[in-house]
């Protein structure tokens, strides 16, 4: 299994661009009480479905294609960012690690920025990467506002809950924090228009952790 | 007793909880620990592999010796789960199998130690496969690979554990003291009060 990363400068019209999360919970409620438990059967996985304009340059859309037919239906993972928000809304910029050891489950971690950064910010919303590689990184998404303090530093807290323990100093990327994906389609199709163009390339997304 | 630490039964309690089984099996040339579970599981100083589409048959308790197997199925999908459960049969038949309960509190952090809930015995493997569908679509295959609990196969004629007269005779010979048990049990007999037989005398 090969992993594809997407593409840059992927032309993506508005609406085009779908991401969410996939949560496994099953729920069950009593008809007497009222009382609705949960049980989590896995943790939840980050979804994408991105379209491509009806009609582009035949140029354009070879990126799409060569990116679509790598996949090969559901064997390989793509790699790939929200392209809507590949920066964060907050200030905060430079080389990102984790202050402290980072445990599974934890919701909350303590990022080092150095000096440079103090004062910058990290928004609800922003996009985080910890750590590298498949089965070795996550995906996160910030759940409240951070200011780094005159060190640099700062805590954040965030969804989904780590899947993995992660050491003291491990790489965070804030520049496309992506996640890696599975197709949840097998088949792969394309709409040729007006001459010259073509487009109509479609997939959804679902994020495979090994 | 076989119960949960507080930490299991606390999360037990609480509103949002998940469960998975573990599963070690112990092979001559290994344990393999496997996880009904999408991801990783490490559970005190074990990991078992997750996300290999493993699952396992209802697994139920009762208090008589029942003949129920638990059936352990793996997916045909995954190589390395491929060749573990059909390699050499030697390698794995009646040699132990454990399947542990692990709880999982809301963020999927394992919750207090794992739980024994079975001991068994591996037995060979069989590879069930389903044709595609009429209407068109993949066919399915799925490799099973019963756990049966140990003494099982003799278990199975639950009549076979009863010692039999010939078998005390051997043991003690002259002793008649069972000989009459199968006539017992062919036709049992009804007792009857003191009271209710004197009635029926006169």
């Amino acid at each position: 299994m090969a992993i594809i990363t997407m593409p840059q400068g992927l032309g993506i019209p508005p609406g085009g661009l779908i991401v969410g999360q996939r949560r496994y919970d099953l729920f069950e409620q009593s008809e007497v009480t009222g009382d609705m438990p949960a049980r989590i059967m896995g943790p939840p996985r980050w979804t994408m479905s991105i379209n491509s304009l009806d009609q582009m340059p035949k140029a354009d859309a070879a990126a799409w294609q060569a990116m679509m037919l790598k996949l090969r239906g559901r064997t390989n993972h793509l790699f790939a960012w929200d392209i809507g928000r590949p920066v964060p809304r907050g200030t905060m910029r430079g080389a990102m690690s984790l202050l402290n050891s980072a445990d599974l489950g934890d919701t909350s971690i303590s990022i080092n920025g150095l000096e440079a950064q103090a004062g910058n910010t990290l928004l609800s919303g922003d996009w985080l990467q910890i750590g590298t590689g498949l089965g070795t990184s996550q995906l996160i998404n910030l759940v409240e506002d951070g200011t780094a303090n005159g060190s640099g530093n700062l805590t954040i807290s965030f969804e989904a809950p780590l899947r993995l323990d992660f050491d003291a100093g491990t790489t965070v990327t804030w520049y496309q924090a992506g996640a890696y994906f599975r197709s949840t389609n097998d088949s792969t199709d394309w709409t040729y228009g007006v001459v010259g163009l073509q487009g109509g390339y479609a997939f959804d997304l679902l994020e495979a952790f090994s | 007793m076989n119960e949960f630490d507080a930490t299991g039964r606390t999360a037990l309690q609480s509103a949002a909880r998940g469960a998975h089984w573990l599963v070690e099996l112990f092979f001559t040339t290994g344990t393999i620990r496997y996880t009904t579970a999408s991801v990783e599981v490490r559970s005190g100083s074990d990991t078992f592999m997750g996300g290999k589409a493993v699952d396992l048959s209802e697994a139920k308790e009762s208090e008589d010796s029942g003949n129920d197997q638990i059936v352990l199925g793996f997916t045909v999908a995954d190589v390395a789960t491929l060749a573990a459960a059909l390699g050499n049969v030697e390698t794995y038949r009646g040699r132990p199998a454990k399947l542990w309960l692990q709880v999982f509190d809301e963020a999927w952090r394992p919750a207090g130690a794992k739980r024994l809930r079975f001991l068994g015995e591996m037995e060979p493997v069989r590879v069930v496969r389903q044709p595609p569908p009429p209407e068109g679509g993949a066919a399915t295959g799925r490799i099973e690979m019963p756990l049966s609990r140990a003494g099982l196969p003799r278990a199975r004629n639950a009549d076979g554990l009863r010692l039999t007269h010939q078998q005390q005779l051997e043991e003690y010979p002259g002793d008649l003291g069972i000989e009459y048990t199968v006539s017992l049990l062919e036709k049992p007999a009804l007792w009857l009060s003191k009271e209710f037989q004197r009635a029926l005398v006169r």
